[in-house]
């Protein structure tokens, strides 16, 4: 058995998401997808599970053509795909989560569920792929990673010869992912082809058997495990040099600190963070997804609170109350959701940017002088548009997220947190970003930037933390020049 | 460069064709109700029956005034019938001693009925349909043991006077103080940080939030705000039936929303305006003087008032959008 997929290409709006990319999979066989954030590794896995409709290119199942038209389509057909967002709904049970779409494939005469029957199908897939929980317990009681296998059970019980996993381990602490992996390989030795899309290094060479890389939506290469190491894997996935798109840097950081924390935690999620940012200074921090970075940014705008740990702005100690009051002592968050946190889109690029900072004449708006601002900030970050008083969802992503860079700086901030100010932005918009980044920290301004782009850490900031799993694991000084490949060693 | 441009330009000139029948689809339907009436009825369309109209519609327009800033929030107030009675009934009760004066005990009430209102759905994180579901519930038992179910009625010339007799050219007091009412819940909305605040947390509240913006400050605010124009659609209210009765302004919740929704003002919030309202209030209250005209029976109209409701939001709604109906 095989699933062979060809030239299969895909783009969303004018980004291309996936660029004719070919890949086989065989039954008893487990292929990883590897690459950085937006390589296109979910997208093609979608792709030939129904869940997105490809623009071009072939997919044969047993060579025979295979276009399901949806998700459920595909797993009736033999390809299920398990999801990385978690889809359990907590206030069902165990079988009732497995078959949540097949509920009247267990009806009795009266119309009604056959419970005994749902359960006897559910616990028989559970033992299929030998899990330790019964389908009788109750989902609450169940962690994370046996939520997963939940799902896992869902996809099995269509009886499927080919199965997915995106990213199924991201929220998985040691022992769930090792649980986790072993029923993946029990799946691999009943003979089903198996595709895995991660980013944990290790975890690929503890299972995978083979290894596509993929790169901005392409194919990179084809390489079986035993022919590779580590290193040379993720050569492949960064695979450029450094580009030139990022400004100078300073070539030297003022003395004054005008942000200091110490030993900031929250629960597990944040372990002891301690570090100064520089007056003009712009601070990285990498981590994968979950490692703490956007807790960090939460805790300093005062929207999360800390469990335990110190924070001084200016040598003052600095009480966080809430966004609020983060703004007056002079920090200002660029938000990592654009469009549900960053600004309204059905408001004025105007209203938007003196959302922060609204300009009074005594009881009444200043509405001149809110003008003059919005004309200011968009020449000065660049915003492409007829007029400040259009709606912002007539802008492209690029310029929406200019307009939260313009509503961030209309606070006139001392310390500007950003949070992947340049996620989902096509290559031109970024540079533009990049320089009213650079422009920022010349004038003096502290800023925090986390982002999932080594490439960006590595271009702009002039120190970079790096987070594990709430860790602090390295810290890459001024005089370090870090690469991506140490880089995602540290993240790992 | 230039292709951007002439994108951009296209898409606007989209909207503004997609905007065009959803947004004027009060003015059309009112103007098109009136010439209807008008033919079925040579009274409708006269200085008399506008003046009616006009003292028939204040405490809809008032109490409008105070929904609009709610609804824009994003959330909801079903106290409004009630609210609007205590205040009656407080006013009422105060007139006697308080002859003219008594008006503050109508805007006290009626602000102290939204701050718990706004306490309990903002600090209390009740979901306001429920939080206003209970408070009117509640405050209406509080209005029937006050009365124990009696008219309390009004006699203080002076009182009636100042609030329901007329002024110059024949118009009435009501009118006047609704039209000041109105001008100010405009200036309030449109002009104050207020009002931009009240759009924001209705546009997106954590937007608002992360945008420094105090929610839970500006929730409680906007019941506050509605509950004083309640209370002062109360006062006219009992001013103009000389008398505070315990069941004033039952069922009236139902008309107010459907003035502000009609108005163009969506239950989701941040979006609407003062002049939408208006013109909403309109549609329903000419709706309801034209039908009586026509005698056509209470029921009849109250399928015809649901209908237009529905429609109305129907029509208004923006389909494009991928946004959870709730």
């Amino acid at each position: 058995m095989n699933f062979t997929v060809k030239n299969i290409r895909k783009a969303f709006g004018s980004t291309v998401a996936v660029d004719d990319v070919s890949v086989t999979f065989q039954s008893g066989e487990i292929r990883a997808i590897v690459g950085e954030n937006g390589a296109g590794k979910s997208t093609l896995l979608k792709l030939v599970s129904g869940i997105h409709q490809r623009d071009a290119g072939e997919v044969y199942f047993d060579d025979q053509p295979f276009h399901p038209t949806s998700y459920v389509d595909a797993a009736m057909s033999g390809v299920a795909y398990v999801f990385q967002e978690t889809t359990i709904n907590p206030y069902l049970g165990v079988a009732e989560n497995i078959f949540i779409n097949r509920l009247r494939e267990f009806r009795n005469r009266l119309g009604l569920i056959d419970r005994k029957k749902l359960n006897n199908a559910a616990q028989k897939i559970l033992d299929d792929i030998g899990v330790d929980f019964k389908v009788t317990d109750p989902i609450q009681s169940l962690n994370l990673g046996q939520w997963k296998t939940i799902e896992v059970a869902r996809g099995l019980a269509y009886e499927p010869k080919v199965i997915f996993f995106d990213e199924s381990t991201a929220f998985l602490n040691y022992n769930e992912v090792k649980a986790f992996l072993g029923i993946v390989k029990r799946l691999k030795a009943n003979g089903m082809a198996i595709g895995i899309v991660t980013h944990h290094m290790n975890e690929i060479f503890e299972i995978a058997d083979c290894v596509t890389v993929m790169k901005d939506g392409k194919w990179v290469a084809d390489k079986n495990l035993s022919e590779v190491t580590e290193s040379e894997l993720q050569q492949m996935m960064v695979g450029r040099t450094l580009s030139t798109i990022y400004p100078e840097k300073a070539d030297s950081l003022p003395e004054t600190v005008v942000l200091k924390v110490e030993n900031l935690s929250q629960n597990n999620k944040l372990k002891n963070i301690s570090f100064e940012l520089h007056e003009g200074e712009i601070l990285g921090i990498g981590g994968l997804k979950g490692a703490g970075g956007d807790e960090l940014l939460g805790i300093l705008f005062g929207d999360e609170k800390e469990t335990s740990g110190k924070i001084w702005v200016d040598d003052k100690e600095y009480a966080h109350k809430n966004p609020n009051n983060a703004m007056k002592n002079g920090f200002s968050l660029l938000p990592g959701e654009r469009t549900l946190e960053g600004l309204i889109t059905s408001f004025s690029i105007k209203d938007n940017i003196n959302m922060g900072a609204m300009k009074t004449k005594g009881f009444l708006l200043d509405k001149s002088q809110e003008t003059e601002i919005a004309n200011k900030m968009i020449k000065e970050v660049t915003i492409k548009t007829p007029s400040c008083e259009m709606p912002c969802d007539s802008l492209s992503g690029g310029n929406m997220q200019k307009v939260v860079i313009a509503k961030c700086l209309a606070t006139n901030p001392k310390i500007l947190l950003l949070n992947n100010p340049t996620r989902g932005i096509d290559v031109g918009a970024r540079l533009e970003i990049y320089t009213v980044i650079s422009n920022l920290a010349k004038e003096g301004m502290g800023i925090i930037l986390l982002s999932e782009d080594l490439g960006e850490l590595i271009g702009l900031c002039n120190r970079t933390m790096i987070f594990r799993r709430g860790e602090m694991s390295k810290m890459y000084e001024f005089d370090e020049t870090p690469t991506e490949e140490s880089m995602i060693q540290y993240m790992l | 460069m230039g292709e951007n441009k002439a994108m951009n330009k296209n898409t606007l000139l989209n909207r503004m064709k997609g905007k065009a029948f959803r947004d004027y689809f009060p003015i059309i339907f009112l103007l098109v109700m009136c010439i209807a009436f008008g033919f079925m009825n040579d009274r409708f369309i006269s200085w008399r029956n506008f003046t009616v109209i006009l003292v028939q519609i204040v405490t809809l327009l008032v109490s409008g005034m105070g929904l609009t800033f709610v609804i824009m929030a994003g959330s909801i107030d079903l106290s409004v019938g009630s609210t609007l009675a205590l205040a009656a009934v407080a006013t009422a009760l105060t007139v006697p001693k308080w002859g003219v004066l008594s008006f503050v005990a109508a805007l006290l009430v009626g602000a102290f009925c939204g701050l718990v209102n706004g306490i309990i759905f903002a600090v209390g994180r009740v979901p306001s349909f429920i939080a206003t579901l209970g408070t009117m519930t509640v405050t209406r038992g509080i209005v029937l043991i006050l009365t124990e179910g009696v008219p309390i009625q009004i006699t203080d010339q002076k009182f009636l006077e100042v609030f329901s007799g007329k002024s110059l050219f024949g118009i009435p007091n009501t009118a006047v103080f609704m039209v000041i009412i109105i001008f100010i819940s405009w200036v309030v909305l449109e002009k104050t940080p207020f009002g931009k605040e009240i759009r924001a947390v209705g546009g997106g509240e954590r937007v608002a939030e992360l945008a420094g913006i105090k929610v839970t400050k500006v929730k409680v605010l906007s019941y506050v705000w509605a509950g004083t124009m309640f209370g002062i659609a109360g006062l006219l209210q009992c001013a103009r039936v000389l008398a505070a009765t315990a069941t004033l302004g039952e069922g009236f919740e139902m008309d107010v929303i459907t003035a502000v929704v009609v108005g163009g003002t969506p239950m989701s919030g941040g979006v609407g305006s003062i002049g939408g309202t208006i013109l909403g209030a309109f549609v329903i209250q000419i709706l309801s003087n034209g039908m009586n005209m026509m005698g056509l029976s209470p029921y009849l109209q109250s399928i015809v008032k649901g209908t237009i409701l529905v429609l109305a939001v129907f029509i208004s709604i923006d389909r494009k959008k991928k946004t959870q109906t709730k």
